[in-house]
């Protein structure tokens, strides 16, 4: 009988070997990031910088892709949460460090938000958030920046840039106040998410609006 | 758009399913033929999962799809073991190798720990040998269609979790069994009759199982977990026709053996969508 199970063995023996090995895996790890430019920033002029820890209550994340190719979906998350260090506003540098909450994505759908937390789109479980970690900054005339930086989303990191505008900053009994926007757009498939794309379902650039206020610590 | 997705999420790879399945059987030696027929569910499965998303990096980043991919290297080990195996331990012991390998290659989010997912293989062989009985004493068109309606269970689960391509794979291959079904009906070959067979009651068996188990693993909308159980058991609704009263009666049998699944695939399904509704209810108020 031993010998007639010999080659289920040995097969099943192999996919021990497998199952090991896929134990071991680990996601795609987020390439090593330089460091950023608020440390950078700190090293140059500690004593200009501001820390400032992002308002999640006042900040958020919208998204907008075609839907069959016809009218436009927006989206939106809720959980935004990290720290914008600025030296020498408005004229100095930007640092960003913002992660997302990905289990906050809403489209005030239940339905449509059970889908876009499977793993058709962002998979929660296994990528629970997204982020983006600026390398560095270059001040652009008026109230804005040019931003580059790492957005990790769905296991994949990209290097991006982008424009930030600051959108204003106020003193309030609760402490300084700081607001920015940014809008660009990213293709989603270059991050692993391609769930209708090549049926043409859902289209496959997405804009991202990323709006953020922030107090200062 | 969504032509497109039937087209080649489940009519293709449940044709190719159905050809691969019946030409197995048919070619398969005289008294053998339930080696492959599993083999060719799997294929099924597999290929509907792959026009849904890419294998390129899917250890990290489409680890769902580890679900098909065992499924399918399950498939070989229980084809190629029932060539060998000639004692009924011996093609016990096939049913538990195969399933339990393919349940530990499951490393999928909610299953990370190796002994639950060694249990889920366990239960998944288990619910295989109990369905493999009555696929053996009953291998007729009732069967084909009972398990085609109990493989609708899991599918629609997976739909109202929102996960479409995990709810996509799991459909092409309760279709597949449906296109089997008809192709028993237009051409009433005898030969068709053992087409489920062992590795064909394996492979759903463990298709129900795991694919509620990832289902499961990735749900975000917190159906209830009795109704993915409940999913996950659908096939075993063949065992109805097998009460003493109606056992002995073919056609009533027959019958029950298709509503026994039906019944089960729908309570499943009907526990899912009240949670489903009372929850939006209670959104909206």
């Amino acid at each position: 009988m031993f010998l007639s199970l010999a080659p289920t063995l040995s097969i099943a023996a192999s996919l021990l070997f497998i199952s090991v090995a896929n134990t071991q895996q680990t996601p795609v790890a987020a390439p090593t990031v330089a460091p950023t430019t608020a440390q950078t920033t700190q090293n140059k002029s500690a004593a200009d910088s501001t820390v400032w820890k992002i308002d999640d209550t006042h900040s958020m994340g919208l998204f907008r892709v075609q839907h069959s190719g016809a009218g436009m979906f927006w989206g939106r998350f809720d959980g935004v949460t990290g720290i914008i260090t600025t030296s020498g506003i408005p004229t100095g540098t930007l640092a960003l460090d913002v992660s997302i909450d990905t289990n906050s994505v809403s489209s005030a759908n239940k339905d449509l938000d059970g889908h876009l937390r499977s793993p058709d789109f962002f998979s929660v479980k296994e990528f629970p958030t997204m982020t983006f970690v600026s390398t560095s900054s270059k001040k652009l005339p008026g109230n804005m920046w040019e931003v580059s930086g790492n957005l990790t989303m769905h296991g994949v990191t990209k290097l991006i840039t982008t424009n930030v505008e600051m959108t204003g900053q106020a003193e309030s009994p609760r402490g300084k106040k700081i607001g920015f926007e940014t809008v660009f757009t990213i293709d989603r498939s270059e991050f692993g998410m391609s769930y209708g794309v090549e049926k043409n379902a859902i289209g496959n650039s997405v804009r991202i609006t990323v709006a953020l206020e922030a107090g200062s610590s | 758009m969504e032509l497109q997705i039937l087209l080649f999420g489940i009519a293709l790879p449940s044709f190719v399913g159905a050809a691969f399945g019946i030409w197995f059987m048919r070619r398969t030696q005289a008294g053998r033929p339930d080696c492959f027929v599993g083999l060719a569910l799997a294929t099924t499965l597999f290929l509907s999962a792959i026009s849904e998303d890419s294998l390129i990096q899917f250890m990290a980043l489409n680890r769902w799809l580890w679900f098909p991919i065992s499924m399918l290297l399950g498939a070989v080990v229980v084809g190629a073991g029932l060539l060998f195996a000639q004692s009924p331990l011996a093609r016990t012991l096939v049913v538990l190798v195969s399933t339990i390998s393919a349940a530990i290659l499951l490393n999928i989010p909610s299953w990370e720990i190796f002994t639950n997912r060694l249990f889920l293989g366990v239960g998944a062989a288990t619910s295989a040998i109990f369905l493999a009985q009555v696929v053996k004493r009953r291998a007729n068109i009732s069967t084909y269609i009972a398990l085609s309606l109990s493989l609708i269970g899991p599918s629609v689960l997976a739909m109202l979790s929102g996960f479409a391509k995990l709810a996509i794979p799991i459909g092409a291959v309760s279709f597949c069994l449906g296109i089997i079904s008809l192709i028993h009906i237009a051409i009433q070959s005898k030969s068709l009759d053992r087409a489920v067979g062992l590795s064909g009651a394996v492979v759903i068996a463990s298709i129900a199982a795991f694919g509620a188990a990832t289902g499961f693993g990735y749900d975000t909308t917190n159906l209830p977990i009795s109704s993915w159980v409940i999913a996950a058991i659908a096939p075993l609704g063949l065992w109805l026709g097998e009460f003493p009263m109606i056992r002995s009666r073919t056609t009533l049998s027959a019958w029950a053996r298709i509503c026994g699944c039906a019944i089960l695939a729908a309570t499943a399904i009907l526990i899912a969508a009240l949670f489903l509704s009372s929850n939006s209810h209670s959104l909206s108020e």
